[in-house]
């Protein structure tokens, strides 16, 4: 049976902000000059009001007319503590953990009235948890034959104090969503395939990078291999927003044109954590780059150490 | 040997220090040890160091500041005393700029290649060299002058080539031997490592997980040899070389190890290391020039100052050679050592990647400066 996915949106937070600005303010590790070179260039956190619901509320409300037959929401975010949406302090001053328990998942379900949805929470696989998504709807899909939609959705924000860097990577408050459905749609998913090497679950930015170019290329390979497919079968990659050249090394070893690597958003939204590639599909389906039957990889690499990809086929 | 007094310069390096035991242990030659040193303090340590390293042995050990940047390094050596001279000196980092190779490779050789001149008694002069004075040529390189025309890795390389060539173009009359040493890995072949280069930085890469991009081919020959192998080597020439001769002190490529082996036993070494196992650390992935060169200016930007640049930046300036493979001759080597015998360079290998894993790098250099 095949699945389908389509209707990409996603939210950023309210605040824009350039390198030097955060550098002025601290949320920076490397200078603003090095991760300009990196080729970033502005990002976007949070304001006080908003939390990591608001940004998964607003993508929600942008499928509002879509959000009929969902039969299930997945929602990953790549802090845990992002999945909810209670008060710490409460607990602290309640010792009751039902305000450990105020599950985003749900307050979406509740504020969307998705009563037939069942609702699943991913929260361990960092940033690449919107792909675990799309894997587990698929599933989902394949499993329960009276679902029509999935709603996938993921959402971060940083805790106020927090840097926004993450391995040489600028980082922006954000959420994403789409829809994974079994009629047909402008893509169709082929492959998942995850890797996890808990080994590295607390790997310092200089291991999360010195595993990177061998990781990133085994995933491929084995979700390729998955596929029956080489990589002259792939028309795109979209890859999560990080330093220009770590794709140009790749491009390299991959044998892959570097111009089809598409990452447009890169400089002006950074890494949204697990939503960037979805900006970056989305921004690919606009620009109308897409010729039917082409085949496009997204790629995510997260702590945990996680990396998931997902081959999809553009079918319209 | 009796009364032989030899001149060592860069005494205190690290074959400065083998080549040292070996003449003292084996001859009884007088030694004339010079050491880098720019004030007297850093001379007094130096020369405390070696004397109590090799306590016993005082009446034959002399010992002279020398500094190869100062005009007329040797002035306080009495040229009369010298009958050989071992030029040992050099600043050896793959990353050396240009312009300290020049001063200290190049023009330091001519200063001592001047001294030797004024030896009356003289009767050999060693430069050591490197095997990779050759540069970038691939395919046979034998023990002849090199043409340096296919350029070269890095300084390190270019200046060991055009210390050579200042000796055959202008101190030829000299009795002269060239020693073209290879990557000297391991102390002996039980694989303990005092002195930790390139190669062995690599490794430690590696084993942090740091390196996901290795350069090279895997078919390449690396030229490994212990210090052991060339001290012993060493005195063999002096004992018994023909002058104004090149020998190549390493192994011929089908006693060597590739490329690609050399990776494969250490990681499997790596793998008996449960730190190492538990990390899940993949091959890494044999890339071309580009990608590396890109990866080394990617860390130098991102994480300069952090282990992985230094250790990158010392692995990168040697990595062209990993894509030129050449076929070393040692036939005037084998003719002046008929105890030659190479080491097995698997089991060398990966001996000394168990040291290496075994004592987490263990410490560089104990005993130089
Ligand atoms: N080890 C190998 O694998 C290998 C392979 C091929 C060829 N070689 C050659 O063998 C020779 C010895 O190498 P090594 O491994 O013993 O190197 P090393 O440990 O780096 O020793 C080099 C020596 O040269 C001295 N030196 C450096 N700059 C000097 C200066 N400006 N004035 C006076 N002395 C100076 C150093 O003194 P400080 O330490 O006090 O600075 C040190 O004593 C070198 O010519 C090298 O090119 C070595």
């Amino acid at each position: 049976m095949s699945v389908y996915v389509d209707n990409f949106v996603y939210s950023l937070g309210a605040n824009v902000c350039n390198l030097s600005e955060s550098e002025a303010t601290g949320r920076l590790i490397s200078a603003a000059s090095v991760l300009a070179d990196s080729g970033f260039a502005l990002h976007h956190v949070c304001n006080e009001e908003q939390g990591a619901y608001d940004l998964a509320k607003h993508c929600a409300e942008q499928l509002n007319d879509e959000l009929d037959q969902i039969g299930a929401i997945i929602y990953s975010t790549c802090l845990p503590q992002n999945a909810n949406c209670g008060n710490s302090k409460k607990f602290q001053e309640s010792g009751d953990v039902k305000h450990l328990m105020d599950f985003a998942a749900s307050r979406l379900q509740a504020d969307f009235a998705l009563e037939n949805a069942a609702v699943i929470g991913l929260n361990q696989q960092a940033c690449t948890g919107m792909l675990g998504s799309l894997r587990m709807a698929k599933m989902f899909l394949q499993d329960e034959p009276t679902a029509e939609k999935v709603l996938c959705v993921t959402a971060d924000r940083f805790p106020a104090g927090a840097l926004y860097e993450q391995s040489y990577n600028l980082i922006s408050d954000g959420g994403a969503a789409c829809l994974v459905s079994r009629k047909p749609a402008a893509f169709r998913i082929c492959v998942s395939h995850s890797i996890t090497n808990g080994g590295l679950a607390f790997a310092c930015d200089q291991e999360v990078m010195g595993s990177y170019f061998s990781y990133v290329h085994k995933l491929i390979q084995e979700s390729l291999a998955k596929g029956g497919l080489t990589m002259a079968d792939i028309d795109w990659i979209v890859p999560q927003n990080m330093n220009v050249k770590a794709w140009s090394i790749l491009c390299r070893l991959l044998k892959f044109d570097e111009a089809r690597v598409y990452a447009p958003t890169r400089s002006q939204i950074g890494h949204m954590i697990s939503g960037d590639n979805i900006a970056n599909l989305k921004h690919l389906l606009e620009q109308k780059l897409l010729r039917y039957g082409d085949k496009v990889i997204l790629i995510m690499a997260g702590y945990g150490l996680n990396w998931q990809s997902c081959i999809l086929e553009y079918c319209q | 040997m009796n009364k032989d007094g030899i001149l060592l310069t860069g005494a205190n390096g690290y074959l400065g220090l083998c080549l040292s035991r070996r003449l003292l242990t084996q001859s009884d030659s007088i030694l004339h040890l010079c050491l880098r040193a720019c004030d007297k303090a850093t001379f007094e340590q130096k020369s405390s160091m070696i004397l109590s390293r090799f306590a016993g042995f005082e009446k034959r050990l002399f010992f002279y500041p020398v500094e190869l940047s100062q005009t007329n390094p040797f002035a306080a050596v009495n040229p009369a005393a010298i009958t050989r001279i071992i030029h040992a000196a050099a600043v050896t980092r793959f990353n050396v700029e240009a312009d300290l190779a020049s001063e200290i490779n190049i023009k330091g050789t001519e200063k001592i290649l001047d001294f030797a001149r004024s030896c009356p008694h003289l009767s050999k002069f060693l430069l050591l060299s490197s095997v990779y004075a050759a540069g970038l040529c691939t395919g046979t390189v034998l023990e002849k002058r090199l043409e340096g025309s296919s350029g070269f890795a890095n300084y390190y390389e270019s200046s060991k080539w055009q210390a050579e060539e200042e000796l055959f173009s202008h101190y030829g009359d000299l009795p002269w031997n060239v020693l073209r040493i290879a990557t000297i890995i391991a102390d002996d072949e039980h694989g303990r490592v005092t002195q930790l280069n390139a190669v062995h930085n690599t490794l430690k890469l590696l084993y942090y997980g740091l390196l996901s991009l290795f350069p090279g081919r895997q078919e390449t020959p690396v030229y490994f040899v212990t210090a052991e192998f060339v001290e012993a080597a060493t005195l063999a020439v002096i004992e018994r070389s023909e002058l104004r001769q090149i020998y190549h002190l390493c192994h011929q490529s089908q006693e060597s190890a590739k490329l690609g082996e050399l990776l494969d036993v250490v990681l499997q070494t790596f793998a008996s290391y449960a730190d190492f196992r538990n990390r899940r650390v993949l091959k890494p992935l044999w890339s071309d020039q580009e990608s590396f060169q890109l990866l080394s200016e990617g860390v130098a930007q991102l994480a300069a100052g952090s282990v992985v640049n230094q250790a990158v930046s010392s692995v990168a300036p040697f990595a062209k050679q990993l894509f030129a493979g050449k076929d070393f001759r040692n036939d005037n080597l084998l003719s002046i050592m008929p105890d030659y015998r190479p080491a097995d360079p698997l089991v060398l290998i990966e001996n000394m990647s168990n040291y290496l894993a075994g004592t987490k790098w263990g410490r560089s250099v104990p005993y130089a400066s």
